[in-house]
């Protein structure tokens, strides 16, 4: 078997290893979908700027709440 | 000879892991997907190992009744306990599966919170709690609350990862059974928490 044909094999292999999601409705499975592969590769691209931003507004609507909070957590080890 | 095959396959588990830790970061996908099919647990090994360590040092600064080994003895009960749930339950749906996936996934998705407890543990020390309402204190929280956010929802999809590859399981089948995951494992972390063993769950 050449090696073409043991990379071909292992990536079919990689691509039927997970029966594929299905919500349902199309829009669902489309929408679940694109969130999905966003999440596939390099996901910190979105979370970082996500937890700051509602690490942020968590601080504007709580003020002093979201300082207690912290040093609790801190606490938490 | 022996050993020294032994010291060799070691540190050739040990790159590794260090190597998965990183991918996981980047290519969490498709190094879950890797992870599900691993079968050296040598690798399992060294990340309880470091688990370990970081019990054994906490213990001395936490001023706990409870010692680190049976922090941490705890710790392993809950991951097999975990790990067992979500076995048994794709047992329902589905015949052939095989635990030491499960065992792997779920160890390799400790990562964040390993590394979540680490951190806290060393912040702890060089600026310790409890903080203050002065610009400093402000900003360091909401880093503090933005920089524990982003490793609970890696950890989040890591763990998401850890049940669709070790069970093969689909999207609701999987929201379905952490919720019945959540009915008793929430009860039992406060059960924890009462005895002063966990104040926050390592899962």
């Amino acid at each position: 078997m050449t090696v073409e044909r043991i990379t071909f094999r292992k990536k079919l292999n990689e691509v039927f290893y997970l029966e594929p999601n299905n919500l349902g409705m199309g829009f669902l499975t489309n929408f679940y979908k694109k969130i999905v592969a966003r999440f596939k590769v390099a996901p910190f691209i979105i979370i970082i700027p996500f937890s700051f931003i509602f690490a942020a507004l968590a601080y504007f609507l709580l003020g002093y709440l979201l300082v207690g909070l912290a040093s609790l957590l801190q606490y938490g080890f | 000879m022996d050993f020294k095959n032994w010291l060799i396959d070691f540190f050739s588990s040990f790159l590794i892991v260090i190597r998965r830790i990183i991918l996981l970061i980047f290519t969490p996908y498709k190094t879950m997907r890797k992870i599900s099919q691993e079968k050296d647990f040598s690798q399992i090994i060294i990340l309880l190992g470091l688990i370990f360590v970081y019990f054994q040092l906490s213990h001395y600064y936490r001023k706990e009744t409870f010692s680190g080994l049976t922090v941490y003895l705890v710790f392993l009960f809950d991951l097999s306990l975990t790990a067992g749930f979500f076995y048994l339950m794709t047992r329902v749906f589905r015949q052939r599966i095989n635990f030491a996936s499960y065992l792997f996934c779920f160890t390799y998705s400790m990562i964040p919170t390993l590394i979540w407890f680490v951190s806290s543990f060393i912040l702890y020390l060089v600026l310790p709690p409890p903080r203050t309402m002065s610009i400093l204190g402000k900003g360091f929280s909401i880093f503090f609350i933005a920089y524990s956010l982003s490793l609970l929802l890696w950890k989040a999809i890591l763990f998401f990862l850890a049940i669709r590859f070790s069970s093969r399981m689909t999207f609701f089948r999987i929201v379905y059974v952490f919720f019945l995951y959540l009915c008793w494992f929430v009860p039992y972390s406060f059960l924890l928490y009462q005895l002063k063993i966990f104040r926050i769950p390592f899962i």
